[in-house]
């Protein structure tokens, strides 16, 4: 399948690596991986597919357990973090590691240490304006960095790599939270740094389209082994999604069938919402048996106005009617009321991390799980997790794993596992399917239709357009925390979501 | 899954404090032996240091409801002295009755005000109660006019030693733990279904039992306990109940561990950390009370640093300072290892000036041991989401990284 670029030097080579965790866990079963000098490779696979691992091993953070890691043709030793960053391989991940309170210039020489301290403050100025201009791109240099968008930190993570003289790039998820416009840029950046620089990337995304825009060669991973290796000019779309998900294909496919659900009971009411936080006077209704699908560009305050539905921040004015009785107490009141919330930061709202599967799963519906005087029935917990982990195919050793050790897409869930059990019917989902992989992806979509078809109404905020147009029975539309549109997913499309979202539409 | 979480439960990074204990124990019992000394567990230390232990075990506790709660108390040495305060001044001419309610009520109120300043203006905990501790202490300084207050009043003083004296007996402890012992090897036949398949570990245990029964039949081996000791029994039994037993202890424990998950779960969680507050002002009155009833006469700057060793014993016994980690019986540990180490001093006949360094060391010893086989025994699992650089062990799920980089959406 790959003729042109095995002609070019390969910079890394694994050969034959395996990887099995002290608990047993085999993670990478002798994978094979030939990154050719100056490409952009794209790595992708399932959650737990081993995309981490596998960097982990290129990153020297973790060492194979069979099997070797070749570097320009010569086999390396004593693999560890500093070694290979000496070899000239840099990592950036999902969350970069920034420290806030410090200037960009300052985080950009951070990870020199002390050597750093030693070099004239105009030498490292000198430096860093020569790296902005590789990068093509300009940020003032004595900014803070907690000032900064999340785009601009992932550039500038970049830019920490290349100070540190790195030559290898491994790309964890770079844009999993990133709009649009600050994707482009990066792309951008990616490509000039490889076609002038020579520099090569391990590019690892749930995006299938990013990964075939962008990179020149992609190696797919499925349970720890090689499932093939592409030209990504002979792939497309539908057999990517094939080969990542291997032979069923999860994807999700809409119903067109669906119920209309025009006369059903509204369940939820919000009248006149405004608050601290930029919600700007929002009413709307949700029915029974409907999935309504929230669309907005970055700061159209989508996460502002779930909050505030569900009573995580204060209403200012307005109101929230819950089967026609108006909602007090906060998120207390909310959840006892029947309303369930999935928050966007899973990992910091959703869930106790260092909690097993089993009590995070229980901490929303311990009044029905437990017995008399307010006691702990654990074997209700224990029953209910197992049933989450078989309906919802959690991937795990079981109701006593911790979830914090699991993968982006089986936290999410847990996270779902908390409430669909429970005595809800209104669920507000909050960018439920970021950071997860396509096969769950596919999953929760069809998990937000069911709920809606046994009687319950989801309220789901989502960036992407087509999960929207394929999930939703109508999508409300948000622009400077006001609602501009509400639209008919079967008479509707991508460009006039985004219109609407960017107030194209008036002009 | 069952047998898997007893078997855990000995694990040094479990049960690193009763390991701590063990060996502090062993060491005290062959220093004594070699200098010639009586047996040092001998029935009247023992029973001197569990009711030095008490009354520190019943704050200690309740320190770690409190930490549990992902909150600082450090008041609870000057609430038990306000307590103590109002105990005596009310005894002589209002009764113990009284008295002991007026006690209660001053102590809770503090708690009380605690509870207000930490969750209505939202101030840190640990600044809140760093100002009751001094202002409560204050006021106790302005109402004695600095001076010591004694109990004159035979028939007061009486009635109130009665919270505290005269000691209940134990039933023979030898027997107890005989019948237990053999109960156990009962029960594990009668799980199997067979009486012939008896495992090694049955005959140990039956034969345990039985050598047990036989020297407890021919030895007085009761115990006399003063009644705080009962109490602290009691309540450690009860407050691990209620942590880990009824849905009040899983959210608590849920409000420490991320204050945020939990209000997005619905749970009410400005009650359960002001419910935490009071609950430490009410334990901290009861031990005024107790205190008081112990030496009937009161030193204005009595108790001043118990919140600290209270604190101490709560970390000794694995309590995280983050929240969302502690249990009610290794604060006990830790509290009972601290007054065997001071008790041991005396032991040794260390000098006074030693003694802090010796036991500051010990402190920082004992927790770097089982942070230590805490870590070692949590290797990151592989998962596409949890590299190890977030990987949280026990520290609040805070993580300032994902904070800054909070979208605007």
């Amino acid at each position: 399948m790959i003729r042109r670029e095995d002609a070019q030097p390969a910079l890394l080579e694994l050969e034959g690596v395996t990887k099995v965790f002290p608990n047993g866990t085999v993670a990478l079963r002798e994978v094979d991986f030939r990154l050719a000098q100056g490409s952009v490779h794209g790595l992708v696979g399932s959650n737990g597919a081993g995309k981490s691992t596998m960097i982990r091993i290129v990153s020297g953070a973790d060492r194979p357990t069979d099997g070797r890691v070749v570097l320009r043709g010569e086999p390396v030793h004593h693999w560890a973090p500093g070694t290979a960053r000496a070899a000239g391989i840099g990592t950036v991940y999902q969350n970069v590691p920034l420290v806030p309170t410090l200037s960009v210039l300052e985080n950009v020489f951070l990870g020199q240490g002390a050597a750093a301290a030693r070099v004239p403050l105009i030498a490292q100025l000198d430096r860093y304006l020569e790296l902005e201009a590789l990068l093509g791109i300009s940020i003032d240099p004595w900014t803070k960095v907690e000032s900064l968008p999340i785009g601009r930190r992932q550039l500038l993570a970049l830019l920490q790599v290349l100070a540190l003289g790195a030559t290898l790039i491994v790309l964890d998820e770079p844009t999993a939270s990133l709009s649009r416009t600050e994707r482009t840029i990066i792309f951008d950046v990616i490509r000039r740094l490889s076609s002038r620089k020579g520099i090569s990337f391990i590019y690892v995304s749930h995006h299938l389209s990013e990964v075939l825009d962008l990179t020149d060669t992609v190696t797919i991973l499925r349970d720890g082994r090689v499932a093939s290796r592409w030209a990504t000019a002979d792939l497309d779309v539908g057999t990517l999604l094939r080969e990542v998900t291997g032979a069923e294909l999860a994807a999700f496919e809409r119903s067109r069938d669906r119920s209309r659900s025009g006369g059903a009971e509204p369940l939820l009411e919000a009248q006149g919402l405004n608050t601290k936080t930029g919600v700007r006077d929002v009413s709307f209704t949700l029915r029974a048996g409907e999935v309504t699908g929230l669309f907005g560009m970055m700061g159209s305050g989508r996460t502002e106005l779930l909050r505030a539905l569900y009573g995580a921040d204060p209403l200012e004015s307005g109101e929230v009617r819950y089967r026609g009785r108006v909602l007090e107490g906060g998120t207390p009141g909310r959840a006892a009321a029947g309303i369930a919330f999935l928050p966007e930061d899973r990992r910091r709202d959703g869930l106790l991390l260092n909690w097993d599967v089993c009590r995070n799963a229980s901490i929303v519906d311990l009044g029905r799980l437990g017995g008399p005087l307010g006691t702990l029935r654990p074997v209700n917990e224990v029953e209910r997790a197992l049933t989450a982990i078989d309906r919802l195919s959690i991937v795990t050793q079981g109701p006593g794993q911790p979830v914090g050790t699991l993968s982006g897409g089986n936290q999410q869930k847990v996270v779902f596992a908390k409430w669909i059990f429970g005595d809800f019917d209104v669920f507000v989902l909050d960018e439920p399917t970021v950071g997860v992989d396509v096969a769950t992806k596919a999953q929760i979509l069809a998990l937000t239709r069911d709920l809606a078809a046994q009687g319950g109404s989801v309220l789901i905020n989502s960036s992407e357009p087509d999960e929207l147009l394929a999930v939703a029975d109508r999508i409300l539309v948000l622009r400077g925390g006001t609602l501009v549109a509400e639209l008919e997913p079967a008479q509707s499309n991508e460009n006039e979501l985004i219109a609407y979202a960017t107030g194209l539409d008036r002009t | 899954m069952r047998r898997r979480a007893f078997r855990d439960a000995f694990k040094v990074r479990n049960a690193g404090i009763f390991y701590a204990l063990g060996a502090l124990l062993t060491v005290l019992v062959l220093i004594a032996h070699f200098k010639g000394q009586p047996f040092y567990l001998r029935p009247v230390n023992a029973v001197n240091i569990l009711e030095q232990t008490s009354l520190l075990a019943i704050v200690a506790i309740f320190s770690t409801v409190v930490l549990i709660s992902g909150n600082f108390d450090l008041s609870i040495a000057s609430t038990a002295a306000l307590s103590m305060l109002v105990t005596i001044e009310l005894v002589e001419e209002r009764g113990l009755v009284v008295a002991v309610l007026g006690a209660l009520v001053a102590a809770t109120a503090v708690g009380v005000l605690n509870a207000t300043l930490v969750q209505k203006l939202g101030i840190n905990s640990f600044i809140v109660t760093l100002g009751t501790l001094t202002a409560v202490r204050g006021l106790i300084l302005v109402v004695t006019n600095g001076q010591s207050v004694a109990l004159e009043d035979q028939k007061a003083i009486d009635s109130l030693s009665r919270l505290y004296y005269p000691p209940i007996s134990t039933p023979n402890l030898l027997l107890v733990a005989g019948a237990l012992l053999l109960a156990a090897a009962v029960f594990r036949v009668w799980r199997s279904g067979r009486a012939s398949a008896v495992s090694p570990l049955g005959a140990a245990l039956a034969v345990g039992g039985a050598a047990l029964l036989v020297a407890g039949a021919m030895t007085d081996a009761r115990l006399q306990l003063v009644r705080p000791v009962w109490l602290m029994l009691a309540v450690a039994l009860a407050t691990t109940l209620v942590l880990r037993g009824t849905v009040v202890g899983r959210r608590l424990y849920a409000v420490g561990g991320s204050a945020e998950a939990a209000r997005l779960s619905g749970i009410k969680v400005g009650w359960y950390k002001s419910g935490a507050f009071v609950a430490m002002a009410l334990a901290a009155g009861i031990v005024g009370v107790l205190y008081a009833a112990q030496l009937t006469a009161l030193n204005p700057n009595a108790l001043q640093g118990l919140e600290f060793t209270a604190i101490t014993a709560a970390v000794l016994g694995g309590t995280s300072l983050y929240g969302g980690s502690g249990t009610a019986v290794k604060s006990v540990g830790g509290a009972l290892f601290l007054i065997t180490l001071q008790n041991g001093f005396n032991v040794i006949n260390l000098g006074p000036n030693w003694q802090s360094l010796v036991e500051g060391t010990v402190i920082i010893v004992a927790v770097a041991v089982y942070t230590l086989a805490a870590r070692r025994s949590s290797a990151p699992i592989p998962g596409d989401a949890a590299s190890e650089s977030d990987f949280v062990l026990d520290e609040s799920d805070a993580d300032p990284q994902s904070k800054g980089a909070r979208l605007g959406t």
